[in-house]
């Protein structure tokens, strides 16, 4: 059976008048009368069941009715008040219809909390709150969630007890794993995680997990929440120095922040631009050994997000000292920071090797998209050489070669997966829970088994080079050749009419055949005779790629060997 | 003359029939009506609402003992009268 749930605030302010008044009454009849001791007993009973179960119930409505602007002409549904406050009154039979610490003063309820807080935590072995409560134990099983929702009823309808909180947030870290039990507004979770991190309290198990459980009710309800802390240097360096943070949870707030935020409203995308500002600056001199995992990682999955603007921010060419951030392909709004200081970033969030392959997949993905942007215009338009800026801004950023093996093999996976749409701010690519959309879970595995081939190369020279310049290289040129070869309606704007319709079939074979080769070491073998086959047999194809790779930025890019080699 | 007992009695029972009068028309007898689905809806306020029910039951059947107690008391009084009466050297 359901019961629509919902209430009319003014005619419950009329039922408390008369609730109470009712009391008054029934404490008004009196008799001596041992013919009358059962009538009397009757009438206590009715006053004592308005006191503890009517009054409270009124009250608590009334306390929740503080915080909104009611209509008043309509009976306000449940629907509405979820909308107001997150079904904080489910009337329910789940819940008590008093609890002891409805009674209590604001004094001793947070002398309960702290109490609950500090004495049956500490290092007694029995695991988070949050499995306590699952197991059934004593107190966190019944009494907490009654706690909690008491807290939140008194945070909703008191501006003064919220303050009170979280200003004493340090002390109480229950009230902030509280939020994961009860509806409490949404501006206490992020007042309540400012004052946990700044904190510092990285060795209590219970800070740490009340900072993951805000972290988590923020990510879940407002992305555009995560963002405005993220957007806080204190929470931001705190974040990013984190030592027992979850990494899931850390990764998903900052992905939320800084990608799901802006895939909602475009219009805050500076935002999202002036946390990876301040997180370059944060990177310069400090986290030698890379940032906390979660924010690495969380980075990383939003570079899809901004790698466009990035690319096109880094100016005409690189040695222009400056990497600009843009909103559109407008204006630059500001300096991200100078080339080296941007290349540290990366490199910082790439010493996590997670966010490396993902930071190679984003790579890979944007050749894609810019050789299918561009279209048969790459010849004549900017853009091709931008991957190549890219491409050398993230090396410049990693300090080992196998890192940069790492890199490089992501990207040229990514790349042959054709993965471009992944690309921007509308991919929808990071909805699923684990933060790893199921193209690029696919990706990340296919990367590392490369990188692992490539990095089992020993023999140096006599072989094809695989360093990441000139893997890179050829993903772009390979790029182009897949775009030329299913594109026919271009060939004569790119002046390569002449080349036969058999020697189109040989190349889209060999295209297919590198693309489908899983063995690093082969599909080099294939690319070195596609390469001499154009060069000795197709000079239309030979003189369109000489075009391209004309561009300083490529040369450069293919000259750069292995590290030990330059 | 009515001795002494009956006219104790006759006062017991005219207290306990104010005593019903005065339950039968406490505020909480009526306090329903301000309590309908136009003021609250859902689980918790049909409990309270129910609770209310019975309990205004229990007071009603308290009322209506009230009121047969004082019958009963008035039946006595005038029993004790009547035996006054044939015996008026007996009055208590």
């Amino acid at each position: 059976m359901s019961v629509k749930t919902g209430y009319h605030p003014q005619r419950v302010d009329a039922l408390h008048r008369h609730a109470r008044e009712a009391i008054a009454d029934l404490i008004s009849i009196r008799s001596s009368d041992p013919a009358a001791a059962s009538a009397m007993r009757a009438v206590v009973q009715a006053r004592r069941n308005l006191e503890d179960q009517w009054l409270p119930l009124i009250m608590a409505i009334r306390a929740s009715n503080a915080m909104v602007t009611w209509s008043s002409s309509l009976l306000i549904s449940f629907a509405d008040l979820a909308k107001c406050f997150g079904q904080r009154l489910s009337f329910d039979d789940r819940t008590a219809i008093a609890t002891p610490f409805a009674t209590m003063s604001d004094d001793d309820l947070l002398r309960e909390l702290y109490v609950a807080g500090h004495l049956n935590t500490d290092g007694d072995g029995n695991g988070s709150i949050t499995e306590r409560i699952k197991n059934g134990d004593p107190f966190w099983s019944d009494e907490f969630p009654d706690l909690a929702t008491e807290l939140a009823t008194r945070v909703a309808a008191d501006e003064t007890f919220a303050i009170r909180l979280i200003d004493e947030i340090d002390q109480h870290p229950l009230a902030a794993i509280a939020i994961g039990h009860a509806d409490f507004p949404p501006s206490f979770a992020q007042a309540a995680l400012t004052g946990l991190v700044k904190s510092a309290q990285w060795s209590s198990a219970v800070h740490v997990e009340a900072i993951e459980t805000v972290l988590s009710q923020i990510l879940t309800a407002s992305p555009s929440a995560a963002l405005d802390l993220l957007g806080d240097s204190a929470v931001l360096a705190a974040l990013a120095g984190a030592t027992t943070l979850d990494t899931t949870i850390a990764r998903d707030f900052v992905r939320a922040g800084l990608y799901d935020a802006v895939e909602a409203d475009r219009t805050l995308l500076i935002d999202g631009w002036e946390v990876l500002q301040n997180l370059t600056a944060l990177a310069d001199g400090q986290f030698d050994d890379g940032f906390h995992p979660g924010m690495a990682r969380g980075v990383a999955d939003s570079m899809f997000g901004y790698v466009q603007t990035l690319a096109y921010g880094i100016g005409a060419g690189i040695e222009d000292d400056a990497i600009r951030m843009h909103i559109d392909r407008g204006d630059s709004v500001g300096v991200l920071g100078d080339r080296d200081a941007v290349a540290n970033l990366f490199g910082t969030v790439m010493r996590d090797p997670d966010a490396q392959v993902t930071m190679g997949i984003v790579l890979g993905a944007y050749t894609d998209r810019v050789i299918n942007d561009l279209g048969a215009s790459f010849v004549n338009r900017t853009g091709v050489e931008s991957i190549a800026r890219l491409g050398l801004l993230f090396r410049d950023g990693l300090n080992d070669e196998q890192a940069e093996l790492l890199l490089a093999a992501a990207a040229e996976t990514a790349r042959r997966e054709q993965i471009g749409d992944l690309i921007g701010f509308s991919a929808g690519a990071w909805t699923s829970g684990s933060g790893v959309g199921v193209v690029t879970r696919s990706v990340v595995s296919q990367a590392v088994s490369s990188a692992m081939d490539l990095g089992s190369e020993v023999e140096p020279d006599d072989i094809v080079d695989t360093s990441f310049g000139s893997t890179t290289y050829r993903g772009i040129q390979l790029s182009v050749l897949r775009y030329v070869h299913d594109h026919p309606g271009a060939h004569t704007e790119l002046a390569v009419d002449g080349v036969s319709a058999e020697q189109w079939a040989d190349v889209g074979r060999r295209l297919d055949a590198i693309a489908s080769e899983p063995n690093g070491a082969l599909r080099d073998g294939l690319v070195q005779d596609l390469d001499n086959l154009i060069a000795l047999n197709i000079s239309a194809l030979d003189s369109l790629w000489r075009q391209i790779a004309g561009h300083g930025d490529m040369t450069r890019l293919k000259e750069i060997g292995r590290r030990s080699q330059s | 003359m009515p001795g002494y007992e009956a006219i104790e009695l006759r006062r017991r029972a005219q207290r306990l029939r104010h005593l019903a009068s005065r339950i039968d028309a406490s505020l909480v007898m009526t306090l329903e009506r301000h309590a309908g689905n136009n003021t609250w809806r859902g689980w918790r306020p049909l409990l309270s609402v129910n609770l209310l029910r019975h309990d205004q039951s229990q007071l009603a059947a308290e009322v209506e003992g009230l009121r047969w107690q004082a019958y009963l008391f008035d039946q006595q009084a005038a029993r004790l009268d009547q035996a006054a009466a044939l015996h008026p050297g007996n009055t208590s």
